[in-house]
């Protein structure tokens, strides 16, 4: 089998790309393939926390790198026993202790293993960045409708070019509806036109995503959270299903709003 | 209604669209930073396609991308050494 190697990265920090990573290797799990998520975040790691695997780390991705794990010693399965495992980061080296020509070495076996081989790359545009691109034979971008986000992932597009990685794909994340229909966000029309590039999908802010991030769950196993949903049905276009784009819509019948103040209805959002 | 009634009140303009212009405006001073491998290439090329026509120094006084206003511009010099004689009218 040859698997596809897929690098999710923004350039700036805090835009969700672990959150995303997590839950597209969900999706792609439970739809029965085979996946490695690796966290390059060195120094950094936060892969293992958000998808709940923090206490089962023995050897990290340094480890398999510097041969003092084999492969699959180094690899945590995901607790739902998919197909899913994680390859979590060092947390006590830093970016410099790998290089990309042992990124390339390490997910060329990894392909041969499984369907989908994702990276999670770590903010900025320095060693770290390098690494994590250089064995992707795609790229996913990953933004929240602010300038300064917007801004670096522009710089980060002609950056994956200048690698070969050209067709970057586009996630809006976080995105508020009703702010957009305001006018006071923008929308995927203004973001696409300005960074020029293809969109894979569009997720909106959701509190059930923090809700369940905090307890270690990749959101996309709430069936009632609206992030849920359209990471399933990002991680669906990823595996090359033909899915629409879902205009996101703010719930604002009365009932809804009824239900906000209640409390009840804690996503708040109907589509994603 | 809600947001008809801020908008009677407030009057206040879309901040979305100040996003966008300035992000545009950023991205457009952004992009003009080439690297210099593709701006020697570019010099390269220019030179070659020039010399099919005159006889041109062999380096240009002045080459830079440069704003002016809202539109980009390719400014450069060069010296032409040898102009050809006219060969229509």
């Amino acid at each position: 089998m040859t698997g596809r190697t897929i690098v999710i990265t923004s350039g700036k920090g805090g835009v969700g790309k672990t959150t995303t990573t997590a839950n597209i290797g969900t999706g792609l799990a439970m739809r029965g393939h085979h996946v490695v998520v690796i966290d390059t975040d060195i120094g950094l790691r936060n892969l293992d926390i958000v998808m709940g695997l923090e206490n089962r780390i023995v050897y990290d991705l340094v480890d398999i790198i510097e041969g003092k794990c084999k492969m699959h010693q180094g690899m945590i399965r995901d607790k739902n026993k998919l197909e899913l495992f994680l390859i979590p980061a060092a947390q006590t080296r830093d970016k410099n202790c790998i290089n990309p020509e042992q990124m390339r070495e390490m997910c060329a076996k990894l392909e041969r293993e499984f369907d989908y081989v994702l990276i999670d790359c770590p903010a900025g545009i320095e060693q770290g960045f390098k690494n994590a691109i250089a064995a992707a034979q795609e790229a996913i971008l990953v933004t929240t409708p602010e300038v300064s986000a917007i801004r670096d992932a522009d710089r980060v597009i002609g950056l994956l070019e200048s690698e070969g990685l050209h067709r970057p794909r586009l996630i809006i994340n976080r995105i508020r509806p009703g702010m957009v229909k305001r006018g006071d966000m923008m929308d995927k029309d203004d973001i696409t036109e300005l960074l020029a590039i293809d969109i894979l999908g569009m997720v909106p802010a959701d509190d059930r995503l923090i809700i369940a991030t905090n307890q270690g769950v990749p959101v996309i196993y709430d069936k009632r959270a609206p992030s849920g949903a359209a990471f399933s049905r990002i991680a669906a276009r990823i595996d090359g299903d033909d899915i629409p784009l879902m205009d996101l819509e703010p719930k604002n019948g009365i009932m809804d709003k009824v239900k906000v103040i209640m409390g009840i209805n804690r996503g708040a959002y109907s589509h994603a | 209604m809600r947001d008809l009634i801020r908008w009677v009140v407030t009057r206040k303009e879309n901040t979305k669209n100040a996003a966008r212009d300035r992000l545009q405006m950023a991205l457009m001073r952004d992009r003009m930073d080439l690297s210099p491998d593709v701006i020697n290439a570019l010099k390269i090329d220019l030179l070659a396609v020039m010399s099919q026509y005159l006889v041109v120094g062999e380096e240009f006084q002045e080459f830079g991308i440069r704003r002016l206003d809202e539109s980009v511009f390719l400014v450069s010099n060069i010296r032409v050494k040898e102009l050809p004689r006219a060969t229509t009218n």
